[in-house]
């Protein structure tokens, strides 16, 4: 299957992930390579599916974990009084409505 | 005996031998500082050394002995360790240091561990060569033209240079195996569960399992057992008696081997091809008894679906690298949030982990889910029905590790699904969860060749069983690369 580099760029922002322009290039064949490769799997028939050779899953307890915070806040790349420094989840015009 | 002979020792007749000369583990841990700080300029083996760390931990075995010897080790750099750097060789976590322990590294230290260092690997333990490395590649033991394979990579070979006994690596799709065949030493991927996945960076969590790499048989049972066991913090851990792994020499508890015809077809270099057809009558030799098998689905279609399935969940486990709590980031350069997103990803990770990102991101892309992904799953679930029936008449399945020898440095790296063949005959132990272990049975050119031996879910000691008879009748794991 042919990936056109207009997909990848479709495929590099879902993934949040900036492309250099020649990389869109190198991956729209690389990536078609794969699929062409891989294209043989849809001859198998059946029905059952196996995502996870899951022996035996069980729940996890919800219980909060002590971590040290100036530990943990050491490897932010931005603090700001003792919390992590986000940009702006919202924009001006958000609030405007 | 020379201290270097000590080197060449597996850890029992280690511990022997250092209470004969009267050695403390301190000075253990010296000869082994010694030998790295002598050859790892030129293999490019370890990310982070942790000497002074290492000397401490001995000094407290000196005073409070243990009954569980356990030699120096190092850790594959996805491991994390709190307080010491982990990497992942790259760039997005080249500063990181983690706040918290993996639960394998607590068990170590528990058991009175000496950690020498962390080593390295393919980024993201993304590929077969530890050549996607922002560190640069590590080169084999063997031959410092070749690649070490991978993505333990740094593990196998600084356990085959003998800078320690005991090293920890991790395998997705043969990333321990692979390399330990290429270095002429034993790997271990043990059952899907046994070994807590807690604090070993997410690759493809339906996969990934921490093993063991080391000369020999013996102290690769050492390493899987020191690390194996439930872990309330891991959800898919399994809670399991430990069995009696420790094999008895010349009496076998397997009694049938099956070779399965597809993994010596196209695709197998034939000097290895024979090497291991020569291993395979010297088990016969043994008093095993060996039987054709067939695993139609495993070599057909593993690459395929594994190369869907591990990108998927790739570009799942990778969305937590995003430049705003830890790791590379471009915070103080981007205009908005999904800029810190896009830049920070986009300069932090390397092409290998990006491909596989936008692959993963494609295949679970709406419109292709069910063509790809679902219809993997499917796959999936044939090749572990093959090996289901195959267990049902042999014990333990025998096949070539790898399809070729260590590879030239370079000679892979412009064509990605080349590189993907290099886990064409480990990826099927990882996709049906049952353990694999790759054991040194031979040389071509003075390059080493491994056989794999697969066994049914938590039936690792039949892998040693076979492994340690193996090993004993031959001498594979004394030949030491001339460096």
């Amino acid at each position: 299957m042919k990936i056109t580099k207009k997909q990848i760029e479709y495929l590099s922002n879902l993934a949040r992930i900036e492309l250099s322009t020649s990389q869109k290039k190198l991956f729209s064949f690389h990536i078609s390579d794969i699929l062409d490769y891989v294209e043989k799997i849809k001859k198998v028939k059946t029905k059952k599916e196996l995502y996870a050779p899951s022996l035996n899953f069980w729940a996890q307890k919800d219980e909060v974990q002590d971590y040290d915070r100036s530990e943990l806040l050491k490897n932010a790349p931005e603090v700001e009084d003792d919390q992590i420094k986000v940009k702006a989840v919202f924009k001006n015009q958000d609030f405007d409505l | 005996m020379k201290n270097q002979d000590l080197l060449n020792l597996d850890s029992f007749e280690t511990d022997v031998a250092m209470h004969k000369l009267k050695m403390s583990y301190l000075d253990l841990v010296n000869i082994y500082i010694q030998r790295i700080e002598k050859l790892d300029s030129k293999y490019n083996v370890f990310i982070t050394k942790t000497f002074d760390l290492a000397r401490k931990q001995a000094k407290f075995t000196d005073n409070h002995p243990t009954e569980v010897y356990l030699p120096p080790y190092v850790l594959k750099d996805n491991i994390i360790t709190r307080g010491i750097k982990t990497t992942c060789a790259s760039k997005i976590l080249e500063n990181f240091t983690p706040t918290y322990n993996a639960t394998v590294y607590n068990k170590l230290n528990k058991n009175n561990g000496i950690l020498l260092g962390k080593v390295n690997l393919d980024e993201f333990a993304h590929g077969a060569s530890t050549e996607n490395s922002v560190f640069g590649p590590t080169k084999n033991p063997w031959d410092d033209s070749r690649v070490p394979g991978g993505s333990s990579g740094g593990t196998a070979a600084a356990v085959a240079l003998r800078m320690c006994k005991i090293g920890f690596g991790s395998d997705t799709g043969g990333s321990v195996r692979q390399p330990a065949a290429f270095c002429g030493v034993v790997g271990l991927k043990p059952t899907y569960g046994l070994v807590s996945r807690y604090g070993l960076v997410a690759m493809a969590s339906s996969m990934d399992q921490i093993g063991p790499i080391a000369t020999n048989i013996n102290d690769a049972i050492l390493g899987f057992i020191n690390i194996m066991g439930f872990d309330p913090n891991e959800a898919t851990s399994v809670d399991t008696e430990p069995k009696n792994y420790w094999p008895i020499l010349k009496k076998p508890k397997v009694k049938k081997i099956g070779v399965p015809e597809e993994f010596f077809g196209e695709g197998l270099d034939k000097e290895v091809k024979k090497t291991v057809q020569v291993a395979i009558d010297d088990l016969q030799k043994c008093g095993y008894k060996i039987e054709k098998i067939s695993l139609p689905h495993a070599v057909e279609y593993s690459v395929a679906v594994y190369y869907i399935m591990q990108t998927a969940e790739v570009s799942s486990n990778l969305a937590r690298f995003d430049g705003v709590k830890y790791g590379y980031s471009t915070h103080n350069k981007s205009k908005d949030l999904k800029d810190v997103y896009m830049n920070s990803r986009g300069q932090g990770f390397g092409e290998e982990a990006k491909r596989r990102i936008i692959l993963g991101t494609f295949v679970l892309s709406s419109g292709y889910f069910d063509a790809y992904y679902k219809q993997a799953a499917k796959v999936r679930y044939k090749i572990k029905e093959d090996f289901d029936k195959a267990f049902e008449k042999v014990d333990v399945i025998l096949t070539p590790t790898t399809p070729t020898l260590p590879f030239k440095l370079g000679a892979k790296t412009k064509d990605p699904l080349q590189m993907y063949m290099a886990d064409l005959y480990t990826a099927p132990a990882n996709l049906a969860g049952i353990p694999a272990i790759s054991v040194p049975c031979g040389y071509v050119n003075n390059l080493p060749v491994g056989m794999q031996l697969m066994a049914n879910s938590f039936n690792e000691d039949l892998l040693f069983d076979v492994g340690y008879n193996y090993e004993q009748s031959h001498n594979w794991h004394n030949k030491i690369p001339i460096i």
